[in-house]
């Protein structure tokens, strides 16, 4: 075991010295800023639109300008009747926005008014089955905010949390892998490369315990960059957004049903949320556990890359496969995604690479797959992949 | 001096390899003893290198059997690696280390590190002549002996400088050193005395000589140079086509001598013709063939010696009666300038035995 851990030692002094796992780490660190800021900007913009005061300036400019065209004398009176109906009711939409900004709606009272007219609309006649399960989900969040004394924040500001939660959907299909690529491609194959692997081979230890060192090395060495890449959102967004919104509540396990719908003789698929295997968890709980979901995304992305890097002699070849492949994979799910028909697509790994969409649900809006499911096909890709790494590399000839 | 185990350092049992359907090694058998110091010699392509890699266990023979110190290197692998030293071509280092950094990569890949305060005493106490009084009692590479491999290449002025800054015979020089870093039984050195200067390749002879002598230690080593191999080497195995065509003790194939005396000669106050030298010296008793060397133009070999002109020519004779050959040819009138008696050299003999074809 003390030997083992003198080959684990071995394996993390060169990913160190090499700088590789330096730069991967900055690198991370860089684009995640960069992408928190592009966010950022994001959000600002989306709440300035949505200031009431914004729109009432907004609403003021129209009613200008409409009212300067009725001079326009060459307007039959149909027209001039139209803009001025459409005059009347931009001045009732300034009254009630004028309202709001006067006397702002409680949270509390909001959150307990929205549970009421959910509750109506449920217990009405409501058929439409996508509709009602909206309601319901909402109305589960709702109660989940009463029971736990939170309001209801209807300013659309984000959070930290959301933000965080944005960036996993956004890099977790690309951005995180590429990153994995560039710090797992030369771990074998650039020992090939270098002529390096003669060392390693030519010692009292067996090709297994070699390429298990290696493994190891390349699974904390991922977790690491996750982790950086993470961290570096989250005190981005801490700065920016503040900490407000960690027990707010987010809903996972929702499951979207493909449903055929025919509306006007044209056939259409339809995803219906199911509801009965939801859970719903505070914003920093799901956090955690989502960051673990990445890395065993990013686990499964190292151990292909792994394997390549084990059949493959020079390190750019391991490279480009491993780009190759996520790319290729990433135009795939964009292509055969929708419809949630293209179920070919589900035992390909880069279709689970989401697992945080796939947990909460919405990667079954576009694919028939479950949390479950995802975790079994990646769990089937890693197996299969250290088994072919592990059989080709103990009996081939190394001839570099 | 080191008692000699029984146990063979390495053995050959009809080793065959084939790599895409090329048969590149065939039947190779040969054993080494301990304390040896092997040649193998062999011009390109001959399977020199594919040999080396099947015994440091980096490609696998499709046929036969390899053991080092009795353990056979594809069932008892680690084993058998315990034992082994090993330079395969280059020394192929981590560039991006410093040369410590690399003695400790092997130090840890051989069983770990660690401090054995009393190191030179254990070194002094070999002389029991038990094999074991050598090898460290536990696995691994003490701190101490890490320092003693890089007193022994003289590199402690360099060792904390990454080995991307090392000339190529420093980086030969680290390559030795962690060979050495496990007292092995058997070293294996593939081209070791490539990118040395004349100096460096005089130390490891010299090195090479004192762990054979002093530890026993079988070394393996190949060259292409002949020269090298003769002043290195105990016993030779020529290679050619991937299979031993000979086997032999270098200082036999010294002391090999052919029955040929190269002569000077000038016809001193004869008017003798080539037709006439020629046949004076056929004349003497003992001698079986005559022949004049010819230079490049096919012209025989003359040189001018004040006017008088040199004839060199080979006699097959045997030495005993080369006494008798120079009284003969004073008799008749010739001048002998210089007699030479032709020993057959290692490279001679290697163009014997491989049918002509160039080393590389």
């Amino acid at each position: 075991m003390a030997e083992f851990f003198g080959l684990c030692t071995n394996e993390a002094v060169k990913l160190w010295c090499k700088r590789r796992f330096l730069i991967t780490i900055a690198l991370a660190v860089c684009l995640s800023v960069l992408i928190s800021w592009a966010m950022y900007h994001e959000s600002n913009n989306n709440r300035q639109m949505n200031n009431p005061q914004t729109q009432i300036q907004n609403l003021q400019d129209g009613v200008q300008s409409e009212t300067a065209s009725l001079s326009n004398s060459h307007l039959t009176a149909a027209s001039k009747q139209q803009i001025q109906q459409s005059i009347q009711q931009m001045k009732q939409q300034i009254a009630v926005l004028q309202a709001q900004v006067a006397h702002p709606q409680d949270g509390m009272a909001a959150l307990t008014a929205s549970i009421q007219n959910e509750r109506q609309q449920l217990a009405s006649a409501v058929t439409d089955p996508s509709t009602r399960s909206s309601l319901e989900l909402e109305l589960a969040l709702n109660e989940y905010r009463q029971a736990h004394h939170l309001s209801l924040d209807q300013s659309g500001t984000q959070t930290s949390w959301g933000a965080i939660k944005n960036y996993m959907d956004g890099a977790l299909t690309l951005l995180l892998p590429l990153l994995i690529v560039v710090l797992t491609a030369d771990i074998v194959s650039g020992e090939s490369s270098d002529g390096t692997i003669k060392l390693l081979l030519v010692r009292p230890q067996s090709r297994a315990r070699i390429l298990l060192a290696k493994y190891i090395t390349v699974l904390w060495a991922s977790a690491i960059v996750v982790l950086t890449a993470l961290l570096t959102v989250g005190i981005f967004s801490a700065l920016v957004y503040g900490f407000k919104g960690a027990s707010d509540p987010i809903a996972v396990g929702v499951h979207f049903i493909q449903t055929k719908q025919i509306t006007d003789g044209i056939v259409s698929y339809m995803p219906i949320p199911d509801l009965a295997h939801m859970s719903i968890l505070p914003q920093w709980l799901f956090t955690l556990d989502a960051a673990a979901l990445c890395w065993v995304a990013c686990a499964v992305v190292a151990t292909i890359t792994f394997l390549l890097s084990v059949l493959f002699r020079s390190v750019s070849a391991t490279m480009g496969v491993a780009i190759g492949l996520l790319i290729a994979g990433t135009i795939v799910v964009g292509i055969s995604a929708g419809g949630g028909t293209s179920k070919w697509i589900v035992p390909l790994f880069f279709t689970h690479l989401n697992l945080v969409e796939s947990w909460t649900g919405q990667l079954s809006r576009t694919v028939p797959t479950t949390f479950g499911l995802s975790l079994i096909v990646l769990g089937a890709w890693i197996l299969v992949s250290i088994g072919v790494a592990w059989r080709v590399f103990t009996r081939k000839d190394i001839l570099a | 001096m080191r008692t000699t185990s029984t146990v063979s350092p390495l053995s050959l049992e009809g080793i065959c390899k084939s790599l895409g359907g090329r048969e590149i090694v065939k039947d190779l058998s040969f054993e080494l003893k301990p304390g040896e110091v092997f040649g193998f010699l062999g011009p390109n392509g001959a399977g020199k290198t594919t040999t080396i890699r099947m015994i440091a266990g980096l490609i696998f023979p499709t046929k036969g059997r390899i053991t080092i110190m009795g353990h056979d290197i594809t069932r008892e692998r680690t084993q058998a690696m315990r034992h082994v030293g090993a330079i395969v071509e280059n020394p192929e280092l981590y560039k991006f280390l410093t040369g410590r950094q690399n003695l400790d990569q092997s130090a840890r890949l051989i069983g770990g590190i660690y401090d054995d305060p009393a190191h030179g005493r254990q070194e002094q106490g070999g002389g029991d002549g038990k094999v074991t009084t050598l090898t460290s009692p536990r696995r691994g590479v003490s701190k101490q002996r890490i320092e003693q491999v890089i007193d022994i290449v003289g590199l402690h002025d360099r060792i904390k400088d990454k080995v991307s800054k090392y000339s190529l015979g420093m980086r030969q020089r680290l390559g030795i050193a962690q060979a050495l870093l496990n007292r092995p039984s058997l070293l294996i050195l593939d081209e070791p005395t490539n990118g040395l200067d004349p100096s460096g390749i005089r130390e490891l002879r010299e090195l090479m000589r004192k762990l054979a002598y002093e530890e026993g230690t079988a070394v393996f080593v190949s060259s292409h140079l002949l020269s090298e191999i003769e002043m290195m080497c105990d016993r030779v195995a020529i290679i050619d086509q991937g299979r031993v065509v000979a086997i032999e003790n270098v200082d036999s194939i010294a002391e090999q001598e052919i029955p040929e005396v190269l002569m000077t000669i000038s016809a001193g106050m004869l008017e003798a013709t080539t037709e006439t030298l020629v046949g004076i010296i056929e004349a003497c008793e003992g001698v079986t063939a005559v022949r004049l060397n010819h230079d490049l133009e096919g012209a025989a070999s003359l040189t001018s010696n004040n006017k008088t002109p040199l004839w060199r020519v080979t006699v097959s004779t045997s030495a005993e009666n080369i006494p008798a050959l120079i009284r003969h040819l004073v008799t008749e009138g010739i001048d002998v300038h210089g007699v030479q008696q032709h020993k057959i050299t290692l490279e001679e003999h290697f163009l014997a035995v491989t049918g002509g074809v160039s080393v590389g």
